[in-house]
Formats: C-alpha cells, structure tokens, sequence
C-alpha cells in the first residue's frame, strides 16, 4: 500500500513538470486567432444594435473599500463605487470641461462665493427630495471628515449658507480657481442629511444613500459589493439592473477572472498580464495617462532624514527608468516631476539621474560611511513591492539597506495620521488635475507619509491658489515643483498609467483618466 | 546464590540489539524507494551546504536586462521577473528549506518529546492537564495553528520556524507519550529504578533509546511537512521575506507571471515536491526498517 502512494507521488511530480512545460506553447498558440476573431464580434454588435443583451455587470475592484461614504473613503476602489451612487453638484469632462449635474447653474456672486442652483427633480435613494440643506451639510462635512478636510480646506463650511430649498451659496476661504473641480470628485458628492444624521457615520458608510443611477442592496464582506438600478433616477438611467463589483485584490487572479469570463469588466491592470489581456481577442483593452503618482517619502520628523545629503543619497542611488521599465513595462513612465504630466501646470525636470559614486559620498559626509538602515512601509501592493524589490538592490549598493514592510492599507494610514511612518509611500490620485490637489500632502497638517511643515511650499501653494491668471499660476507651479524636487523630500518614481480591461462584447465604455468611469451606460451584445 | 545465568542471560540480548540493528539495516537498503529518497536527500543537504559553489549567480543579483528569460544555456532554470538567475534561487533556497525542516523538527520534537515523557511518567493529574493542552493544539489544524501564530509573531524566518515547530509538538508528545506508557512497565525499566538510578538516568539512558524509533520515522516525515508549511507560510506572505529565496515565496512571486513564464513557479515547485517526497520515501523506509510488524 505505502508503496503504491510512493509511486503515485512519483508520477504526480511528472505531471506537475510536464503541466509547466506545455503552458508555453498554449500561449503562442493564441496568437493567430486574434484578426479572424475579432471581426466576428463587429459584425455580431452591427447586427444586433445597442440593445442591451445582458442585465448584470460584474466589475473586479482592487481592494475592499473600508466605507462608501463620499466623504470617508480612503482608497481608489471605494471612489469607483462611491461614483454610481451618487452625484456631484457639477461634473467634469476628459477635457477639464465643467458641466453641470445636480445643480443646473451657477455664478459668483463674488470671488469667495459660489450661488449653485439645484434641479427640482432630484430625490435621493430613501425617498427624500434633494434640498440646499443637503449641499450644504455635505460641504461642511467634507470640510470637517478627516479624510477629506485636507482636500477641502480652502473651502469654507461655517460660511456655506442656504438661500432658499433649491439655493446654496458655497463659501470658499479665500479664492480658489479651482473651486468647480474639487466639487466635482467624488469628494463632493452630495449625501442625505437626512440619511447620515438617522443612520449615523458608520452606517451611512456600509449603505449609503445618493442620488446616483445605482443604489446598495447587500454587501458580502471580503467578496463583493451589490448594487441595483435606482429606477427614480433623475438623468439617464442605467442600461442593465445589477451592477456587481467583486473584491479581488490579486492582480494576476483580476486577469484569470477577466479571461475565464468570471467577471465583465476590471480596474487596474496587472502590468504582467497587459500583453496577453491585449492579445486576446475575447478582451479590450484601454489604457491612457492618468492623475497619479507614486513616490517615496521621507519623513521631515524623522531626525535621521533631516540631513538633505542622506535625502539626496537615496535619490541618486535609484535607476528611475529601469525600475518603472521592469515592473510597468508600458503601463508607466518614469516620474519626471513630483505630479503627474497631465496635472495642469506640470513641467519636466527628471527622471532621477542615477549617480552611485555621489551617493556613496554624500552618505560617507553626512557620517554614514558604515551604512544606513531604515524601513519602508506601504499599504500592500504587488507592483509598489515589485519596485522596491529593486529599489532595495540599488540602495544597498551605495550602502543603504532598507527592509520592505507592506501594511494592510488601513493600517498603513493609520500610521501615517499617527505620524509614526518614517519612510513611506504615496500613491496619489489628483483627479481635479489641480496641482493644488497633486501636492495637497506637501502642506504643513496633511495626514500624511511625510510631514515637509515648509514654510516655503506652504507660501508657494497659497499664491498658486489664489492667483487666477492662468500664465502666473504656470509660473508659481513651475517654481513649486522645482523646489519640492530639490529638496529630496520624496523620491519620485513613477506615473503609472489609467488602464481598464473589459470582455469585448462590452461597448459604449467612456474612459476616465481619473480611474473612475461611469460604467451605467454600458451595452452588452451577446 | 549463582549469578552465572544473569551473565548468560545478558550476553545474547546485547548481540541480539546489534543483530536487530543490523537487520534493520538491512531492510531499509533493501526497499529502493527508501533508498532513492536517502540519496536525494543527502544530495539536498550537500547543495546547501556547497550552495555559494554550486550556484552560478548571486541569489539577489537583479539583471534589468534578462528578465523572464526562458531556460537556456546561462540560465538553466530561466531568470524571474527581476532577472534574477532561478537555478541560483532554488540552490540557495535549499538552505532555507533544510534549515527551516531541520529547526522546526528539533522544537517540536524536543518540546514534544518533553511533554509526552512527563505526561506518561507522572500519570494522574500531570498527565490529564498536559495532554488536555496538547488536545487543544491538535484540535485546530497545523497549518492553521502555523498561520496563527505567524500572523502573531510577525513574519520572518525565525518565526516561521518558531510558528511552524510549535505547530507540531502535539504530534510528538502523544508518539512520545504512548512510546513511554508501553516501556514504563517493563522490567527492566523496574530494574533501573530499584538499583537506585534517578528519573533523568533512566530517561536519558532507558527511555529515550527505546522510544526513538517512532520519533525518528515521525521526524522525517514531519520534516516534509515542515517545509511545505514553511512554504505555504511563505506563499501567503506571513513566512520568509524577498529578496531571502524560499521556495514558497519564490511561488508566490511568480505567480503573477505564471502564465507567460512557468519557469518561474514549476522549478521552486519541483524542488519543493522532490525534497519532501524524498522525505517521505525515507519516513516510510524507516517505518518498514524499524518496525518490521506494521
């Protein structure tokens, strides 16, 4: 008997190494298949117009939101969804365009004061017809929340004032061109008094209440988060009825799910598995620049980087390209400044210029000759660590050696609002395209990685706000990002790019390089 | 009084031991399988031992420009997605496997093996509260037990082995524990005692020689399993660290990039298989050797 097992244990390591050697070929294999394919889904979608053919999306998301409340959210995943509950006072379009959404005017009535005119057809997901008290409690609580205070901290909560039920005059603390935008982030959605006074913070979180095309009906915690069509929706109401967005935080099981038809539609591609996601011709593919970027940062309370030169030694001791190339492959470009290019006012002052034998000096003068040790914390990420992976090599060859420690996401804030990260990282999303919003974690009192408290940024980004013509603002930025570059608070590393991967018998997809698409107008074709 | 036949009687019994010795020997080189798994293992240990001469390149040294390299002549396992040379990995990462076996064996064997002897010895209450804790750990799975507690602990390698060797102590204090109840009452253990002998001689020089068969055949399998739950701690992140090469994390690493670069996974993968059948081969083989009966 025992030896039967023995030799069922032999062939079954035979199997295993002959499975991974067949793997390959199955792969080219595809290839060939995909002009004859596709055009067989063209022809189909031709003939059976826009009718939708299905009544349920599924969507893979990143991570699993610890909130929806619009004004509590905290990753990227959470606005994805938080986007089809609910609706902005304004929206904002590809090109930076304003339009208006629930509210259908508005002026200034001077240059710190925003009269918005509601529409009066608007009720929220509980019954409740949509009212200027809304607005107004929305905008004093994403001033307050302290996950959005730091974002909304030009504008002025107290000051906001109903003028009548469908009158709001939104009061800014000083005046602030980019206003519009920052109300049209998910940030400034606008939620239910009614329904967060009644239900409390962090039941409002878990079933929210919007005025959005799909409303919360169940959320399976870990797996997925359901949503239904809100059928009293004031616009245009969504094309199917359930809208699904399962939680799948491993990016190469996002792609398994995506091919073996698992789910329709995913954020966030894994950068290993764009060429075959391209490839196939069951899938499509979308991907453009985007509002993020990723750098490490070096904390200014943190006595042992307060010495510029040790800044500067992990700066110069990284190949920023080589790095973004191996772990992005097209999917990123190396950071070239501290916000993203398609961030208004960018200018291009790097990537990094490796430089291992300055490196090595400066650490020797600022008196570590002998090495350096430190520790960086992240909220887990499988491309943050794969870039740090190599990261660590190059550190280590100028003699810094850095420990990698991944933190579960809420945890990893946490710490940085405690002020505990010494050495962190920042994956920042400024989806306004304001520049005042890429560097919001640059100011003094952001609840961030690194804490800069300089006068100088501080100075710079109140001027940049301020200032509405449109050449000086380039010019103050211009000079902001030169000095936040220099002074090697944070080490820039990459932008990585929006991308979107969905089966292909989706279509009237509209891409957003906020990462945040409106998928209620999606048609399936079967 | 004659005290001949004592003599007599003591002369047979010790050439029987070497005979039995001898004959179990024998037994074991007789079952190939056995044999085969004994050679592989030696050849594991000797791999990590001479691993920095066996291994053509540095288990960390990143190669930007070779990444994903299928096997070829340079790289005859491939490279990973950090162009890192697989074959050095797995080299290296036998170091870390064996130790990791070898460790996590020696705590739960020896915390085990403590355990299960003071339990049967004392009987009564000491043996009723001991083996009531030992219920309880063998209660929860050992991998889950592992998990728990490195999620505890904290990963890294000492703890993996910490969290790994407690895993298993329940195993060897019952294998101990009815090993000693079975000895306790023979004579000759009586013997020892009446002639004066304190618990620790008879432990040290009765006991244990007696009961270790059963320890040994559950210490190589159980080797076998401690890597593989050292790996799957690894796999899911709880185990060792990268750059360090374990097989597990090596998986877990590679996972994202199975479906173009299975050189990645199938090589740790392998090693892992044939360092733990080859455990197991051995574990049976030295069941069958010293316990001709089961």
């Amino acid at each position: 008997m025992k030896r039967k097992n023995n030799l069922i244990l032999l062939g079954l390591t035979a199997i295993f190494l002959l499975a991974g050697c067949a793997g390959n070929e199955t792969a080219s294999a595809t290839q060939p298949q995909t002009t004859e394919q596709s055009q067989t889904g063209e022809t189909q979608e031709a003939a059976n117009g826009p009718a939708n053919a299905r009544d349920q999306l599924i969507a893979a998301i990143t991570n699993e939101p610890a909130s929806l409340d619009p004004q509590n959210v905290s990753v990227m995943a959470g606005y994805q969804v938080v986007n089809h509950i609910f609706d902005t006072l304004v929206t904002r379009d590809e090109e930076g365009e304003i339009h208006p959404c629930l509210a259908e005017s508005w002026e200034y009535v001077d240059d710190q004061t925003i009269r918005f005119k509601l529409r009066d057809d608007v009720y929220f997901q509980n019954g409740e017809k949509l009212a200027a008290e809304d607005v107004r409690y929305t905008i004093q609580r994403a001033t307050e929340m302290p996950q959005s205070a730091s974002i909304f901290v030009t504008f002025d909560g107290e000051g906001t004032a109903v003028v009548d039920d469908l009158t709001v005059d939104v009061k800014l603390k000083e005046p602030f061109s980019g206003a519009l935008a920052y109300l049209a982030t998910s940030r400034g959605s606008i939620v239910s008094k009614k329904a967060v006074e009644e239900m409390g913070e962090d039941a409002f979180g878990i079933s929210p209440v919007g005025t959005g095309p799909f409303r919360v009906v169940g959320w399976e915690s870990g797996d997925r988060i359901l949503l239904e069509r809100f059928d009293d929706y004031w616009g245009e109401k969504a094309t199917y009825k359930d809208l699904i967005f399962r939680i799948i935080p491993d990016g190469s099981v996002r792609s398994i799910e995506l091919e073996s038809g698992g789910v329709d539609f995913l954020f966030g591609i894994n950068p290993a598995d764009y060429e075959r996601l391209k490839a196939n011709p069951d899938l499509k593919t979308e991907v453009g620049t985007g509002f993020t970027h990723e750098m490490y940062q070096l904390s200014m309370t943190a006595e042992e980087f307060k010495d510029i030169r040790v800044r500067k030694a992990f700066s110069l001791a990284l190949d920023v390209p080589a790095i973004v190339s191996a772990v992005y492959g097209e999917l990123g470009v190396p950071a070239d400044s501290v916000f993203s290019d398609k961030v208004f006012g960018h200018i291009s002052i790097g990537p990094i210029k490796q430089d291992v034998e300055e490196a090595k000096r400066l650490l020797e003068e600022a008196g570590y000759g002998d090495g350096f040790s430190t520790e960086i914390n992240f909220g887990e990420s499988a491309t943050t660590q794969a870039c740090l992976e190599i990261a660590q090599q190059m550190w280590e060859a100028v003699g810094i050696h850095v420990t990698i420690s991944p933190l579960e996401q809420a945890r990893y804030k946490e710490n940085n609002a405690a002020g505990i990260t010494r050495f962190g990282r920042s994956n920042f999303t400024a989806s306004t395209e304001e520049p005042d919003h890429a560097l919001a974690n640059w100011q003094s009192g952001y609840k961030g990685a690194f804490n800069a408290n300089d006068d100088h940024i501080d100075e710079l980004m109140r001027q940049g706000r301020a200032e509405t013509d449109e050449e000086k603002r380039r010019e103050i930025y211009a000079e902001l990002q030169q000095y936040c570059w220099d002074t090697y608070y944070s080490i820039p590393i990459v932008f990585p790019k929006v991308g979107f991967a969905y089966t292909a018998k989706i279509t009237n997809f509209e891409f957003s390089s906020s990462e945040q698409p409106d998928l209620s107008h999606i048609i399936f074709s079967e | 009084m004659e005290r001949v036949p004592y003599v007599e009687g003591l002369l047979p019994e010790t050439s029987e031991i070497a005979e039995n010795r001898q004959s179990a020997w024998k037994r074991f080189c007789s079952n190939p399988l056995a044999v085969v798994g004994m050679v592989i293992l030696i050849l594991s240990v000797l791999t990590a031992v001479f691993a920095s001469f066996i291994a053509p390149y540095g288990y960390e040294e990143q190669n930007l420009s070779a990444m994903l390299m299928p096997p070829d002549a340079r790289h005859i396992f491939g490279t990973d997605n950090f162009g890192r040379d697989i074959f050095s990995r797995v080299v290296y990462g036998s170091r870390i496997s064996i130790t990791i076996g070898l460790i996590s064996v020696g705590i739960g064997c020896s915390v085990g093996m403590i355990a299960g002897i003071v339990a049967a010895w004392f009987g009564g209450i000491v043996d009723h509260v001991v083996m009531c804790i030992i219920d309880i750990m063998l209660s929860l799975p050992g991998l889950m037990l592992a998990i728990s507690l490195s999620a505890a602990l904290g990963p890294g390698l000492r703890n993996a082995m910490i969290a790994v060797g407690i895993s298993s102590i329940p195993v060897y204090a019952r294998i101990v524990r009815g090993s000693v109840m079975d000895v306790r009452g023979q004579e000759y253990i009586e013997a020892a005692i009446i002639g004066g002998a304190d618990f620790g001689k008879v432990i040290i020089r009765h006991i244990i020689p007696n009961i270790l068969a059963p320890v040994l055949v559950q210490a190589s399998a159980g080797m076998a399993g401690a890597i593989l739950t050292a790996a799957s701690l690894s796999f899911i992140g709880l185990g060792i660290q990268p750059p360090t090469p374990e097989w597990g994390s090596m998986i877990a690493a590679g996972r994202a990039y199975m479906m173009q670069a299975w050189w990645i996974v199938v090589f740790p993968g392998a090693a892992i298989m044939i360092v733990v059948c080859a455990l197991n081969l051995l574990g049976d083989g030295l069941r069958d050797a010293l316990d001709p009966r089961g």
